[in-house]
């Protein structure tokens, strides 16, 4: 772990080594100590980036095709040519979940990101122009939001159909509510500051005062919500495709896998049961390192 | 009080109307055409253009949208094309029961786990008793739920044949029968739940205990289980009332997975197979009951909010 390290004139009692080191340091390297000294966090953080490391080198690393069927070899339990057995169809399971957490990672990335910057407009321009933009923005976010997040997928796969294209759009929607409800919030915190009028008053326009002037100081909350949000994605696509309303077969989906191991559990259980570990570990540290985040981000708020 | 529940109400008035549009307008862009679909083998250019007009898909968008809401208000949302039912008959009679016995029973389980443990967690702070109750919470609040139901059908119903693995029974019919029947589907949605109830609990009633009044109380000399038992958990209501309110709508979300694992005719499976069947008047009104049905809960948490916390009644 690392320590906080300052050096400089020795204040008299610990409190006050706390609180002069806390002053010293930039905001951002505060941010990496606090996070840092989170053991549970950074446990999550090595979690996340060792599965999006192999998830990456999938192509490379993983010992067969995710896709080729080999009946010959169809239901065998873990070995050393099959670490993780094979499924029904005899194809490898280690292989099928290093690509299956590849699909969690693009679904739980790009849906993500897609809300983001939807969310962050929306909330921006509601918050700042306040009036009758805010009134109908934020009415049409309310109305996003009381729709259960599975529900709004649901329904919007209804209309687009299946497939990894469509369960990203879908979740991006079912998302960008969030982000625009809690960017609209700071940015009516922080408003009034001289800052935002002094930009005003030197005529930076609407754009500008927003990317430039708004933006950089409601940043925070922003990456909390990212970090929340990617592993309630992923369990959300992988729920989905789980129902058989996702990413459609013989695509290597972690939902999917664990769905096509369940007719099999008795006599074959390791088909649903590693991916599933698999989810449940992906899951456990998103969750450790996106409550890192937030305790590091934003030392007062908490679980909510 | 009376003046908020009334400007709570006319929010509440403002989010359906924006739900519905939501709802018909995602709805419209649905592939296919409902006459044809409608009309089947009976399809010929007269029938078409009848039943065009019978329906109203031939005036203006925002008519079409004032007779969906008109029938959907009296009830006349349609019928489902494969078996010919009611929706209406198909979702409140059918299937909503057995969401809402399943969420029921989901809850007590989630609140008899998970209202002890956090309060121990608490008064134990940083011993084993409290990391293991939090790792327990972090574990289950991670595990999904579909995952964990077939999990628990390998354990507890295939390996241990302790509880019946498929299907719904009415208490109605068979009490005994129905609970056990819940029992695992329970377990599966309420574990989720109940790591999150026990983290939120945890956290506030540390907070609380550590407030200057807590302090003042002991310092009095209260015998330290009254301290816990009436003054702190009093304060800790509130946040967890918040929680478990506010996350109903998350176990909306786990029963439809948890009723798809064990075949509960849900409304969450009623939802998935009108999706799959592309039954969209059944997905449209399924989906507008969830929503309506997600808005009034909040309500009720926001009311019972207000009423639990003095200084809020005030505001």
């Amino acid at each position: 772990m690392t320590t906080l390290n300052v050096s400089a004139t020795l204040p008299e009692t610990p409190a006050d080594t706390q609180a002069t080191s806390e002053r010293r340091l930039s905001p951002s390297r505060l941010m990496v100590l606090r996070f840092c000294a989170n053991r549970g966090a950074v446990a999550g953080l090595i979690i996340v980036l060792l599965f999006i490391a192999v998830s990456l080198l999938a192509p490379v690393i993983a010992p067969y095709d995710p896709l080729k069927q080999d009946y010959m070899a169809a239901f065998q339990g873990p070995s050393w040519a099959h670490w993780l057995g094979t499924d029904s169809f005899g194809r490898d399971m280690l292989t099928r979940i290093l690509y299956g957490a590849r699909i969690s990672f693009v679904v739980g990335f790009a849906s993500v990101s897609i809300a983001m910057v939807i969310g962050v407009a929306i909330g921006l321009a509601a918050g700042y122009y306040g009036g009758l933009v805010e009134a109908v923005l934020m009415r049409i976010v309310d109305g996003l939001l009381s729709f259960t997040p599975l529900v709004l997928a649901i329904a919007l796969i209804a209309v687009l159909g299946l497939g990894l294209q469509n369960v990203i759009l879908a979740l991006a929607a079912t998302f960008a509510g969030m982000f625009a409800r809690v960017t609209r919030g700071d940015v009516l915190n922080i408003k009034g500051e001289p800052y935002v009028e002094a930009a005003q008053l030197l005529g930076v326009g609407g754009a500008g005062v927003m990317f430039r002037h708004l933006l950089p100081n409601v940043l925070s909350p922003i990456i909390v919500q990212f970090g929340l949000n990617l592993a309630v994605a992923i369990l959300l696509e992988s729920g989905l495709s789980f129902l058989g309303l996702g990413v459609p077969p013989p695509e290597p989906d972690l939902g999917l896998m664990i769905a096509e191991g369940r007719g099999f559990i008795v006599m074959a259980p390791w088909i649903s049961g590693f991916p599933g570990l698999a989810l449940v570990i992906i899951i456990v540290g998103l969750n450790l390192f996106g409550d890192g985040l937030r305790d590091a981000l934003d030392p007062k708020a908490q679980i909510s | 009080m009376l003046q908020f529940a009334f400007k709570r109400l006319q929010h509440t008035l403002i989010l359906l109307f924006i739900i519905s549009v939501f709802v018909f307008f995602i709805m419209k862009l649905a592939p296919g055409d409902p006459v044809t679909v409608m009309l089947g083998s009976d399809y010929n250019p007269e029938s078409y253009a009848r039943l065009r007009t019978e329906l109203g898909l031939d005036r203006s968008i925002f008519i079409q949208y004032g007779i969906w809401i008109s029938r959907f208000v009296t009830g006349d949302w349609g019928y489902s094309y494969i078996s010919g039912a009611k929706v209406s008959k198909l979702i409140l009679q059918d299937a909503l029961p057995v969401t809402l016995f399943l969420s029921l029973w989901s809850l007590v389980f989630a609140l008899v786990l998970a209202l002890p443990s956090g309060i121990l967690a608490a008064l134990k702070r940083n011993t084993w008793v409290d990391y293991t109750g939090m790792g327990l919470a972090i574990f289950f609040n991670s595990f999904p739920s579909f995952y964990l139901g077939i999990v628990l059908i390998w354990i507890f119903g295939v390996s241990l044949g302790w509880f019946p693995t498929m299907g719904y029974v009415s208490p109605w019919s068979d009490p005994v029968g129905s609970i056990t029947h819940m029992m695992l589907p329970a377990f599966t949605l309420g574990a989720w739940y109940a790591g999150l109830i026990a983290r939120i609990t945890r956290s506030s009633l540390v907070d609380v205990l550590n407030q200057p009044f807590i302090k003042v109380a002991k310092a009095k000399g209260v015998d330290s289980r009254a301290v816990v038992y009436k003054h702190a958990l009093r304060n800790v209501l509130i946040p967890v009332v918040t929680i478990v309110g506010l996350q109903l709508g998350g176990m909306l979300r786990g029963a439809v997975m948890t009723e798809t694992v064990f075949a509960l005719p849900g409304i969450g499976r009623l939802v998935t197979i009108a999706v799959l069947n592309r039954e969209y008047q059944l997905v449209q009104a399924s989906v507008m009951v969830i929503a309506i049905m997600f808005i009034f809960i909040n309500l009720g948490v926001d009311m019972l909010y207000r009423f639990l916390n003095p200084r809020m009644r005030a505001a």
